[in-house]
């Protein structure tokens, strides 16, 4: 008997503070504070971060005398529209860039369409896919250190630019570039002429060149201060961003409009090449048209199963009694809105990603089930709490 | 829908897969020797490579990986096979989509065939995934296993998979839903694509059984 307590060492348990916990054992840490009927980051299961939003201010314009906004002469290439978004502790800086790239693929539904803008009224509603566009975005997580695009920014471009697309928020026709013609009246004078009147529209249509180009969009998206998944962000930002733009407008000098000219390659074949030179107006630009029942915003909600045996109260309760832990101790699962920390990133396997409009309908729902099982209430739960987040971020929107 | 176990020689598992035009040959090796970047110290590493039917892989392969990673992780008994590696390579053949516009039904024919070829491997599985592809038209019918043209005239594009555990589908592994739609048209899709998904389990597990009994 003696020999046995000589033996006996005493074991004391081993504590960490919480902030060491979190980082050895990061499923342990969360399941310990949902627990307690809170996140790591000390917010309810269902509350999402706040979120600040501006848009506009990285965009190089200049203010006039006349109080009028205006691009500055040397834009072209400049942003054309931004959004500084902060949730949480992230940022998310979204610029907005264009070029002109000529229309080479017309297809039969623009030559259709040509004259005859009442027809696409009545057909804006049609689904067909091949009548939209969408921005090509670039995603940049700052983490401090160069080197290859990494596979997440990688699946974020491109989801951003699928969800863009088939969200049908912007059609082919409202990047469609409309030149003006620049004219030297008899004065000597220079004049630029915009199709907006009819008067107008006569004049550009008796000098339109054959060609036709549309803007092409880029959006450069950049995160800084990551702590958890970025795509609902980057959403919500390019959907600001792209509320701002301001499109330059574009002429041509009735000279160059109709100009041909003979090039020669090494010397066997004469090919008649037209050129045209097309400008961008410094003073004039014109707002995107989005369509406006398309606009939608983006939520992320996680859902885990709450662990009975890292229940702070059943441990104190059962301090030293060697109960079966299972018994009576029902799993529970519960929604998380807004995943953020690296606790809730690791430990979350379940999630749900929804892009809602204000009224209610969806253009992107995405649900990955790897974890907890998604029931019928949780996707209900989720989907009620999009709608909501989505007209409270299209009020931050409308407000800037 | 079409499906050959078995096709390449070289490899553990392989499968060749085909559903009205789209084609892909998935391909299985493992569990190997990882490269040490890739090993973990507890459970089974994945790798997933899609090799588009045209062209270099691009950030839209990526896109497809990330999903088919996500749908096929939690199907494997990962913690068998501590410090391994399981290699998926998928070639596709045959897109039989618009690849501008669509990667639906890409994905489903690479999570389907995955599911075959780890089958052929036999590395040890939890359950399997099997998936499909839903649209739903301007007139609000739902189109299982759509063409190209469903594709592009549709309001909204679904792909769907289950996870199948005792040959019933027990979980969702993965909605993918773009275009324009309701709460109710999300449980519709789902409704449907279970029925769907069984009736697929169920020629999975013919053709198991009649390549099992040919053996």
């Amino acid at each position: 008997m003696t020999d046995v307590e000589e033996s006996t060492v005493e074991v004391h348990p081993v504590s960490f503070p919480p902030e060491i916990l979190a980082r050895i054992s990061p499923d342990l840490s969360l399941q310990r504070h949902l627990s307690l009927g809170f996140r790591p980051s000390s917010r309810g299961f269902e509350e999402f971060r706040d979120i600040t939003i501006n848009t506009g201010d990285v965009t190089r314009r200049i203010q006039s005398d006349d109080n009028s906004v205006k691009i500055p002469p040397n834009n072209g290439k400049q942003g054309l529209g931004s959004c500084v978004l902060k949730q949480g502790d992230v940022f998310v800086i979204t610029q907005i860039t264009g070029g002109i790239i000529e229309d080479i693929t017309l297809s039969k539904n623009d030559m259709e369409l040509e004259d005859d803008t009442e027809l696409l009224e009545i057909t804006k509603e049609h689904s067909d896919i091949t009548k939209y566009s969408s921005v090509y975005p670039v995603v940049e997580i700052n983490r401090g250190r160069m080197g290859a695009c990494t596979d997440e920014e990688m699946t974020i471009s491109q989801r951003l630019y699928d969800s863009l697309l088939h969200s049908h928020i912007l059609t082919q026709d409202v990047l469609r570039v409309e030149p003006g013609v620049r004219i030297t009246n008899e004065d000597g004078s220079v004049s630029i002429i915009y199709p907006d009147t009819k008067e107008n529209k006569e004049i550009t249509n008796a000098l339109k060149p054959k060609k036709k180009w549309s803007y092409v969009l880029y959006a450069k998206i950049e995160v800084f201060g990551r702590t958890g998944p970025v795509y609902d962000m980057c959403w919500n930002s390019l959907i600001a961003a792209l509320q701002s733009v301001k499109l330059p407008r574009t002429f041509i000098d009735e000279r160059a409009t109709d100009l041909k000219m003979t090039v020669r390659a090494r010397g066997r074949n004469a090919v008649v090449m037209e050129t045209y030179n097309l400008l961008c107006d410094p003073n004039e630009s014109t707002n995107l048209q989005l369509r406006e029942n398309s606009i939608s915003y983006a939520s992320t909600y996680g859902i885990i199963d709450l662990d009975p045996e890292a229940d702070i109260t059943n441990l104190e309760n059962n301090d030293d009694v060697d109960e079966p832990m299972d018994e009576g101790l029902e799993t529970k699962t519960v929604l998380l809105a807004d995943i953020d920390g690296e606790a809730e990133e690791t430990s979350i396997k379940s999630t749900i990603s929804i892009t809602a409009c204000p009224n209610g309908r969806f253009k992107q729902f995405s649900v990955v089930g790897g974890g907890a099982k998604i029931t019928k209430e949780l996707l209900m739960r989720s989907i009620t709490l999009s709608k909501q987040r989505s007209r409270d971020i299209t009020l931050k929107v409308q407000t800037v | 829908m079409n499906t050959r176990t078995g096709y390449l020689e070289n490899v553990d598992g392989s499968c060749l897969y085909s559903l009205n035009s789209t084609k892909v040959i998935a391909a299985v090796t493992g569990p190997v020797e990882p490269k040490a970047r890739q090993e973990l110290p507890t459970q089974l590493a994945l790798e997933i490579n899609i090799r588009p039917a045209c062209g270099v892989p691009t950030t839209r392969e990526v896109n497809i990986q990330d999903k088919v990673r996500a749908v096929i992780t939690p199907t494997l008994a990962l913690y068998k096979y501590p410090r391994q590696l399981c290699q998926i390579t998928l070639q596709l053949l045959q897109a039989g989509e618009t690849e501008s516009y669509f990667h639906e039904l890409e994905l489903v024919a690479c999570v389907n065939s995955t599911t075959y070829a780890l089958v052929d491997s036999g590395i040890a599985l939890k359950g399997i995934a099997l998936g499909t592809t839903i649209v739903i038209t301007e007139g609000n019918k739902l189109i299982t296993e759509p063409t190209d043209e469903n594709l592009k005239n549709a309001k909204s594009t679904h792909v769907v998979v289950y996870m199948i555990e005792n040959s019933k589908p027990t979980n969702l592994l993965l909605m993918d839903s773009y275009g324009d739609f309701d709460q109710n048209d999300v449980f519709k899709v789902l409704e449907q694509s279970e029925i769907k998904i069984n009736e697929l389990n169920k020629n999975f597990r013919e053709y198991m059984k009649t390549k099992l009994n040919n053996l």
